[in-house]
C-alpha cells in the first residue's frame, strides 16, 4: 500500500461501487460479465453503479468484439483510472485509519 | 462516516472479493497436464528419428504457445504485470526445453530410445510446474494491493 492520504470518498464508499474498486484496484481490467457474476447483481445495477464511477473520473470502459463469440455482442472491459486507484487507496486508508489497521488488512 | 465495525467489515468484504475474483482464475489439473504433456512432446518430436513425427514439432510447439498465451479460466481478467514474469519464465523453459532437445540428441544417438523417457518426464514435470507457477503469478497478482 503507498502512502498515500487517507480520505474518504461518497462516490466509492456505496458498498457496490467499493467492491466493485476493491476488484477493479488488483487487475489491469475486467469484464463486465465476470463482475457482475463476482459481485452477483443485475447487469442494469452493475451499469448504473458504473455509470456513477465512470462520471467520476474513476474507471473506464472499453468494447471489443469477443474472440469466442460469433454473434455481433462485444466484450465490455472496464479500467480504473489512476484518480480512481488514488481515490480508492485513499478511501481504504481512511478505512483503515477508523480501524486502527495501519499495516493494511488488504496486503497479502 | 463508518465505525470501527463496520469499517472492518467493509475491508473484510473487500479483501473476500479479491479471493473470489483470484479463484476464478484457478486452472484446472488437466490444463497443468496438458502444459506438462506438450512439453514431453517437444522433447520426443525434438529427438524423433522420423522426419514425419519431428515434422509435427511446430505444431505442438503452437499449440504449447496457445496454451500459455490463452489458458481456460483466466478470459475476462486482464492483469498488467502477470505477462512480465510469466512470459520472461516461459521463455527460459522454451530454451531450456531446446537445450534438452539439443543435448538428447549428441547423447542419446547410439543409445536405446527408451532412454527418452528420462528427458520427457523431466519436460512433463518442468512444463506441469511452469503452468502452476503461472497460476500462482496470477492469483497473487489479484490479491495483492498495488
Amino acid at each position: 500500500m503507498s502512502a498515500e492520504q487517507a480520505a474518504f470518498d461518497e462516490t466509492i464508499h456505496a458498498p457496490v461501487r467499493l467492491r466493485i474498486s476493491g476488484m477493479l484496484r488488483g487487475v489491469e481490467k475486467i469484464d463486465f460479465a465476470v463482475l457482475r457474476d463476482t459481485i452477483g447483481i443485475s447487469d442494469a445495477t452493475l451499469s448504473k453503479h458504473l455509470k456513477v464511477l465512470g462520471d467520476a473520473g474513476y474507471i473506464t470502459t472499453s468494447k471489443v468484439r469477443s474472440a469466442t463469440r460469433n454473434d455481433a455482442r462485444r466484450l465490455t472491459w472496464i479500467s480504473q483510472t489512476a484518480t480512481g486507484r488514488a481515490a480508492f487507496d485513499a478511501h481504504v486508508a481512511e478505512l483503515r485509519r477508523i480501524t486502527g489497521d495501519l499495516g493494511g488488512a488488504l496486503d497479502q | 462516516m463508518e465505525s470501527n465495525t463496520s469499517a472492518r467489515e467493509t475491508l473484510a468484504a473487500l479483501d473476500a472479493d479479491r479471493a473470489a475474483l483470484a479463484e476464478r482464475t484457478r486452472m484446472p489439473a488437466w490444463y497443468h497436464a496438458l502444459v506438462g504433456v506438450t512439453a514431453a512432446a517437444l522433447v520426443l518430436l525434438g529427438v524423433a528419428p522420423d522426419t514425419w513425427t519431428s515434422n509435427l514439432m511446430p505444431v505442438v510447439l503452437l499449440a504449447w504457445i496457445g496454451l500459455m498465451l490463452y489458458p481456460p479460466r483466466r478470459s475476462g481478467i486482464g492483469t498488467s504485470s502477470w505477462s512480465l514474469p510469466v512470459l520472461l519464465l516461459a521463455l527460459g523453459f522454451l530454451i531450456a526445453l531446446i537445450l534438452v532437445i539439443v543435448l538428447v540428441n549428441v547423447i542419446a544417438v547410439e543409445t536405446s530410445l527408451w532412454w527418452l523417457i528420462v528427458p520427457a518426464l523431466l519436460a512433463f514435470g518442468a512444463g506441469w510446474l511452469l503452468s502452476v507457477t503461472s497460476e500462482r503469478t496470477v492469483r497473487r497478482e489479484v490479491t495483492r494491493e498495488r
